[in-house]
């Protein structure tokens, strides 16, 4: 698929002063549909101006506000003080305690954040920071744990909005949507000061949930999206979503890498070009593709970057994105496709994971697990199996063991959880974990990602023990449960390889499971199980069944009944016996 | 717990799939996201998308609207019941 877009746009290097001196009726952002004009904008600006320069405080302030409206005057308004916006990703008690060591107030979605009170009244002095002015810092996962914050010049994202806009300038009639926080350097750039610098409305609300982008998309003839894998691989593939998708003139992606199988799918069934950019926090835009039907795309270097990999393929560039002219490492591996056709990229050097798009140093979640009394030692590794997750093995200390012991693993686990969540964003907490007596190091005493995976192994394949309920109907002490028996059923294996069948015993253990979920009050007040009586096994039952279950309860006489069956056959069937009082 | 609070509770282990968590675990009032079942965004977008498989149910109102019925079991219970024919 090829981009349509011919016409290029020039970013002024004082592309800045445009922003507050242009058209005063120019539409600036949109509100679903509502337009939000400059000089609405710039009563905001002042309003905060005034707040900030009545507050008599450093230079580092802290920005975190998720509406994009408010965000963009309170960010034009730390400028135009002279002032740097630290954006941290988001605002956990953790982030805020860790960022209030460093800035001096903080404006926005927080707690004790700068607010109206008495101040927004006076004149504030409006001056344009210099190009070579700290105007903003992101925050990220650096590899050895700590969250690193990483200092921007107006000069850096000047150099990257030009080098946007020469690629694929927005055109002057659409709307810039987005399902991407702009508290990240992706989403900053192409949601706020893009739009911004090139005059074309960005919708205020962010589009996380797929209603969102439904009913905003709507709102406008034509729109830019700008997106994430996340939400791209969640795509509906309906026709009403088609209709919708053909409002999108364009769709960008970043954050993490896009499957070449969703690119391709998308870009069939919305008839749209996806353009995905490879940067990073550190280095702002490096390279950028569209996937192609034929091959495997490779990578071009944005305008102006320069790239090439040292003797172990890493890669290095030079670029006015970075804050110096001199060469910088990345820590991906490329491979160059010869002259001209650009590069794949292989992969990661450090141990920085992405999950579903957000970065997270498995080092930094280890050093907080290893800090909690009940944990000895513990490893984390990344494992994609439906979605991107983290997993962790624990070694646990005689304080942990204990807590097992007097609180059962559930509760252990869910405890060290909570830990984590004061301080990582739920999409990275761990979703699987598993505890051993000793972390399984190798004779060369390397904890090898295979040994690692493999505690991790039936997961993977995820084998179900159970049927999937498709309906299920309780009327007082009696059920009707629609089942279908999976294919890759737990029980099918090794019984009897050429012709599967679901052994007796399970259709015994499924009756009393789903018992024991249907009438779970009821059930709590049976007596001791005396034993099965009347059990029939009429048929066989095979992969890919849909049958019923019927259940009855007689609590009075002691007896769970239950039957496998069809509308018209009949399976199994049998009697559950219970002591009674 | 009624037979529809049991299907939606196995919806939700096996749409997520969910690791050591048995219906009987979920409870019906506890917050499915932030500190009751822990569940996250992509979780929400996952949910949202198998709701609209299994049961028809469109989610093309506002999010505020409709993310009041991801809170719990018994909202989405509630959610499902309303929109089922």
């Amino acid at each position: 698929m090829t981009d349509n877009f011919a016409t290029t746009l020039k970013i002024a290097d004082d592309w800045l002063a445009g922003v507050i001196h242009g058209e005063q009726d120019r539409i600036v952002a949109v509100d679903r549909g509502q337009v939000l004009r400059r000089e609405q904008l710039l009563t905001r600006v002042r309003y905060w101006c005034a707040c900030i320069q009545q507050h008599d405080s450093g230079s580092l302030w802290g920005l975190y506000n998720p509406d994009a409206f408010e965000f963009s005057a309170q960010l034009l308004a730390l400028w135009l003080s002279g002032k740097t916006a630290c954006l941290p990703g988001d605002n956990l008690p953790e982030t805020r305690a860790a960022l209030l060591e460093r800035v001096s107030a903080v404006l926005g979605d927080w707690e004790g954040a700068v607010t109206d009170s008495a101040n927004g009244q006076g004149v504030p002095s409006l001056s344009l920071p210099a190009a070579d002015a700290l105007v903003v810092e992101v925050y990220t996962s650096g590899s050895t744990g700590a969250p690193k914050a990483i200092g921007k010049k107006l000069r850096q994202l000047t150099a990257e909005l030009q080098a946007h806009a020469q690629h694929w300038p927005y055109q002057p009639d659409e709307v810039v949507l987005s399902t991407v926080s702009h508290q990240h350097i992706y989403g900053l750039l192409f949601r706020i000061l893009r739009p911004l610098a090139e005059g074309v409305p960005f919708e205020r609300r962010l589009c996380h949930y797929l209603e969102d982008l439904y009913i905003t998309s709507q709102c406008y003839g034509q729109s830019t999206l700008i997106s994430s894998p996340s939400h791209l691989e969640r795509l509906p593939q309906t026709p009403e979503w088609q209709m919708l998708g053909r409002r999108w003139q364009r769709v960008f992606s970043s954050a993490a890498p896009l499957s070449r199988q969703t690119s391709l799918r998308n870009q069939t069934f919305f008839g749209m070009p996806i353009v995905e950019i490879y940067g990073s926090s550190e280095t702002g835009g490096i390279a950028w593709r569209i996937q192609r039907p034929e091959q495997e795309a490779c990578w071009t270097p944005l305008a102006g970057v320069t790239l090439r990999s040292d003797q172990n393929q890493l890669l290095e560039l030079r670029s006015p994105h970075l804050p110096d002219t001199g060469w910088y490492t990345q820590p991906d591996r490329i491979e160059w496709q010869g002259e001209g056709s650009g590069f794949l990229l292989l992969g990661r050097t450090d141990r920085i994971a992405k999950i579903e798009g957000k970065r997270l140093s498995l080092t930094a979640m280890e050093q907080a697990l290893n800090s909690l009394g009940e944990v000895e030692k513990a490893h984390a590794l990344v494992l994609s199996g439906r979605r991107d997750e983290v997993a962790v093995v624990l070694q646990l200390s005689r304080w942990g063991q204990q807590q097992r012991q007097a609180l059962g693993q559930h509760e252990l686990l869910r405890g060290l959880k909570a830990a984590l969540a004061r301080q990582f964003e739920a999409v990275v907490l761990p979703r699987r974990w598993r505890i051993v007596e000793v972390l399984p190091w190798n004779s060369q005493g390397k904890l090898t990602q295979q040994a690692l995976q493999a505690l991790f192994a039936h997961t993977a394949t995820a084998r179900p023990a159970l049927p999937l309920t498709i309906q299920c109907d309780v009327t007082g002490n009696e059920a009707c449960l629609q089942l279908q028996i999976p294919d890759e059923l737990l029980y099918f294996d090794g019984h009897f390889d050429q012709a599967p069948i679901l052994p007796g015993v399970v259709q015994v253990h499924w009756a009393q499971y789903f018992a024991k979920e249907c009438f779970a009050e009821q059930f709590g007040t049976l007596g001791a199980f005396v034993g099965l009586e009347r059990v029939k096994f009429q048929q066989l039952l095979r992969p890919s069944m849909a049958l019923e279950l019927l259940l009855q309860l007689e609590p009075d006489k002691g007896y769970l009944t239950f039957q496998y069956r069809t509308a018209t056959v009949p399976f199994s069937s049998g009697r559950f016996r219970y002591v009674v009082e | 717990m009624s037979s529809l609070h049991l299907e939606l509770k196995n919806m939700i282990i096996d749409v997520l799939d969910l690791e050591d968590i048995a219906p009987a675990d979920i409870i019906d009032a506890e917050a499915l996201f932030g500190d009751g079942l822990g569940l996250d965004s992509i979780d929400a977008l996952e949910l949202g998308l198998a709701l609209q498989k299994r049961y028809g149910i469109k989610l093309n109102a506002d999010s505020e609207d409709t993310r009041k019925h991801f809170a719990s079991v018994n909202a989405l219970v509630d959610l499902v019941s309303s929109q089922r024919i």
